[in-house]
């Protein structure tokens, strides 16, 4: 019996928590009431000192003593107008004066206001606040409350025409990234085994967006023609999430695109990103893009370098000959 | 180890934006190539039209979409030429716009191609490309508009933090025919909008999103260690610490027709690492148990 009632005491314990952690993150969120009280502009940059206008109609006209008290949240550096407001209803005629403590801007009225439950009243001030988002709330001697959101940190422009000057170098670097190269020769294919070669796409760039390599061939791996030759005179190219396969006459490349210094990602290009993946000859594909820049390291990098390894095989009916393509890879930075 | 300052081939720029194009006005244009290598390199020029994936990747394409292209009004100083080791060399550039082109971006790019070795040599021969993008605008009936397709978090409960990332995907569309820069920020809060935790800048670098083409931009929830060890000694900060609900306040500006708009949209998220939870339970189990063998000791 006490066993029973220890285990739904552990249960419902574990519900209170439960509901304890669900009830902390679903608090009320503000709603402004009473009046509707807004702030022009709501969105300024950050840590700038920024004039604003804080605005809202009331029910009633405002009387000569009375007051309206504006309290922004702490962060907020605030202090009043070059020119603090005299005539808040905007009916031409001077209506109060404003005073600022801390965070707190109260204005009194020294005669009565016109418009205030027409157009309504407007009271200047300027503020300050690192990146966030902050309340202004709003009471006044007549009972009157609203509350408006002002967020900081959000950019200002967006049609910016701007001159970048990244730099982007790009080398093809044996596979240990010690030395340049031209060249990766599969030697003597046989039946029993697959012939590889490799070598690193080495990328440096200071662009912000990284880059992309793609890749070109002039055409199959082949012994005559150009371009996409008949079979009797390519290596098959393998057919797309296989592998190349000692005995089976293919050919296709497995790629390790690596890291990047900047410490962005570095995505492989689906078809790149698995197995082995034939190289088209129709047009420039896509091999992996970055989202940072790149400083690999003079040399021995083989970490933020990409492993490039052409892969081969042929059966009994592949033809005698020396194969040759030419592989151009293509570095872009992006924007 | 020591790091590269430049290898192989450079260009500086790698991408250069023009304010505005003019119909029927020649633009110059030029960029820096520098050979770093201790040979020699023959160097062909190519031009191709530029284009973008959604995951921000730059495509050169042959032929692209004619409403954008500005590869046929490009033309370069040289086909071929060579470059010494340590040679820089200016490459110098014309962009001829028609007298009556269609209004909007246009993007390019001239590409360095290391001519390299013979084609017919055995085995593979390998060549480097090296390009330097052009973005332009024509002036005219230009129409910026973009629209932010989505806003998601993934996931939207997270049981493995901080191992696992908190991340939030913004999908933004452009539907005109002028490239869009969005710009905003992501307010981390709970409960009330005020209480901003954290604040994840949007296109902080300032890329672009093509006409006709979309663009998905993810940011992670910053995930700092909560006790951390610096020159100035431990660090204790609540910064990185996540438990609940959350809510992602995705503020971005854009364009609709021309004018600037802002875009805003709440998602909530739940961190719930599996660990607290767990660490909670054992706690709670070994209280009750106590409690149990209390009221045995008692009775």
């Amino acid at each position: 019996m006490r066993g029973k009632r220890s285990i739904i005491l552990i249960l419902l314990s574990f519900f209170a928590i439960a509901s304890a952690v669900a009830v902390w993150g679903t608090t009320a969120r503000i709603l402004a009431a009473g009046v509707d009280v807004t702030v022009t502009p709501n969105e300024i940059a950050e840590s700038t000192t920024t004039t604003v206008s804080v605005q809202f109609i009331v029910p009633a006209e405002y009387s000569s003593g009375d007051t309206v008290t504006l309290t922004w949240d702490s962060g907020v550096t605030l202090t009043n107008a070059a020119t603090p407001t005299t005539d808040a209803d905007g009916d031409s005629t001077t209506d109060g004066s404003s005073s600022v403590s801390g965070t707190t801007y109260t204005y009194t009225f020294s005669a009565a206001t016109t418009q205030a439950s027409t157009s309504g009243v407007t009271f200047q001030m300027q503020v300050s606040a690192a990146k966030g988002i902050y309340s202004v709330s709003m009471t006044d001697s007549n009972g009157n409350y609203g509350a408006a959101l002002l967020y900081v940190g959000d950019a200002n422009d967006v049609l910016v025409t701007a001159i970048v000057q990244p730099i982007l170098s790009f080398v093809i670097r044996d596979a240990s990234d010690t030395a340049d190269t031209n060249t990766c020769d599969l030697g003597v294919l046989n039946t029993s085994s697959v012939s590889t070669c490799s070598y690193r796409l080495k990328v440096a760039t200071n662009a912000q967006n990284g880059y992309t390599i793609s890749v070109k061939t002039d055409g199959d791996l082949r012994k005559s023609g150009t371009g996409d030759v008949a079979d009797s005179e390519d290596i098959d190219p393998i057919a797309e999430d296989t592998t190349v396969t000692a005995g089976v006459e293919g050919y296709g490349i497995a790629f390790d695109g690596g890291s990047i210094t900047s410490g962005g990602t570095v995505t492989e290009v689906p078809d790149f990103d698995d197995d082995d993946t034939p190289l088209v000859n129709t047009s420039t594909v896509n091999m992996l893009t970055t989202t940072g820049g790149n400083n690999p390291a003079a040399s021995g990098d083989t970490t933020h370098t990409s492993l490039v390894t052409h892969r081969a095989s042929v059966d009994a009916d592949t033809n005698t000959g020396n194969y040759h393509q030419l592989v151009t890879y293509y570095v872009v930075a992006n924007f | 180890m020591a790091k590269a300052v430049g290898f192989g081939i450079s260009i500086v720029p790698a991408v250069y934006e023009y304010q505005v194009f003019k119909p029927g006005t020649v633009y110059s244009g030029e960029f820096t190539v520098s050979n770093n290598t201790e040979s020699e390199i023959s160097l062909r020029v190519e031009k191709f039209d530029v284009s973008q994936e959604q995951n921000g990747a730059t495509s050169l394409k042959e032929k692209g979409d004619p409403n954008f292209s500005l590869s046929p009004w490009i033309s370069v100083c040289c086909k071929d030429f060579v470059l010494k080791p340590g040679e820089k060399r200016k490459v110098t550039y014309k962009i001829a716009v028609p007298a009556n082109p269609l209004p909007g971006g246009k993007y390019g790019a001239i590409v360095l191609v290391a001519a390299g070795q013979n084609s017919k040599a055995r085995g593979v021969s390998l060549r480097e490309g090296i390009a330097h993008v052009i973005i332009g605008r024509v002036a005219g009936k230009t129409d910026l508009t973009s629209q932010i397709d989505s806003v998601s978090v993934i996931p939207k409960i997270n049981f493995k933090w901080p191992w696992q990332k908190t991340s939030f995907r913004l999908k933004v569309i452009n539907k005109g025919n002028l490239h869009e820069r969005i710009k905003g920020n992501i307010f981390i809060y709970r409960g009330v909008p005020t209480h901003t935790k954290a604040v994840i800048s949007v296109n902080p670098s300032n890329t672009l999103v093509l006409p006709k083409s979309s663009r998905v931009y993810t940011y992670q929830l910053p995930s700092e260690p909560i006790i951390s060890l610096s020159k100035k000694g431990l660090k204790i900060s609540w910064d990185g610490f996540y438990l609940g609900r959350y809510h992602a306040l995705v503020r971005v500006k854009h364009h609709v027709n021309n004018r600037l708009v802002t875009f805003q949209k709440d998602v909530t998220f739940w961190i719930l690492p599996w660990w607290i939870i767990f660490i909670i339970l054992v706690l709670l189990v070994g209280f009750m148990l106590k409690l149990h063998h209390g009221m045995r000791n008692k009775s």
